[in-house]
């Protein structure tokens, strides 16, 4: 049952995933982004991990996709194509992305993982204490970081001469 | 069969993969940055899955910490994005030689 669904939700994912890599017209990429983020929200769902599942909906659909939806209407992407690069240039990326993957496939199947225990659910209170307690620098560092980001924003797309409001 | 590590770490290289591709190939701004998020996507199903299938937290925390930091890159990426139009009406990274001096 779990493995039936995590075989629709991987080609969910990879399909959308491929289809905003290639997709000439941004809305529609952008849009690929929130299928993405479900299918990709769903294999969390299968590996017990609700709350991060429902973190990533939030913030990947709500905020992300949103962002770039705003971007794509602000900057009038949402009525012209994009420029494709060149024929060579996107047979080698092509290629690199290819021989990367293969690599990772490679090592995923070849090389034996180290010993696993047995598959645990990890609960929001473990999570929660954890950030707290072993992971709390971080957790203020991240912090930090997200205002930082929340200023710098305002900051730079506000146009200039608002700045006398 | 049942689901391993194994087949979660082939689907999030599969993300990554395409992520890099379209980092690689995408002359748009806008496109390359969604590009970026994929590959954040795929890096957080990493995460989590390790965390699921060696029965460790920290796994999960390192997977907050990477959705935290995607989205304060999108919100600074697209702010710069609007900056950057607001300048040229246009946003082709080839043509974007504004730091070339």
């Amino acid at each position: 049952m779990t493995l039936i669904g995590f075989y629709i939700l991987a080609a969910l994912a990879a399909a959308a995933g491929a289809f905003l890599v290639t997709s000439r017209n941004l809305m529609h990429a952008v849009l690929a982004l929130a299928v993405t983020s479900f299918a990709v929200a769903g294999l969390m769902l299968t590996l017990s991990a609700e709350f991060l599942a429902f973190v990533l909906v939030l913030v990947y659909v709500g905020a992300v996709v949103v962002l770039g939806l705003f971007a794509v209407m602000l900057t009038g992407y949402a009525e012209r194509a994009t420029v494709p690069s060149s024929r060579e240039w996107v047979l080698l990326s092509a290629l690199v992305s290819l021989a990367l993957v293969a690599l990772i496939a490679g090592v995923v199947l070849v090389q034996p993982l180290p010993a696993q225990g047995l598959p645990a659910v990890v609960s929001v209170r473990t999570l929660g204490e954890l950030l707290l307690t072993e992971y709390v620098l971080p957790f203020e560092l991240v912090s930090i970081l997200l205002l930082a980001a929340l200023i710098g924003g305002v900051v730079i797309a506000r146009a200039k001469g608002e700045d006398r409001a | 069969m049942t689901l391993t590590l194994t087949h979660y770490l082939l689907v999030s290289g599969l993300l990554f993969g395409l992520g890099v591709y379209g980092a690689m190939t995408r002359r748009n701004a806008i496109a390359l940055l969604l590009s970026i998020e994929l590959i954040m996507l795929a890096v957080a199903l990493n995460f989590t899955a390790a965390a699921f299938f060696w029965g460790r937290g920290a796994g999960q925390v390192f997977a907050v910490f990477v959705i935290t930091v995607a989205a304060a890159e999108a919100a600074v990426g697209l702010a710069l994005i609007i900056a950057i139009y607001r300048l040229h009406q246009d946003l082709d990274l080839n043509d974007l030689t504004l730091m070339k001096g």
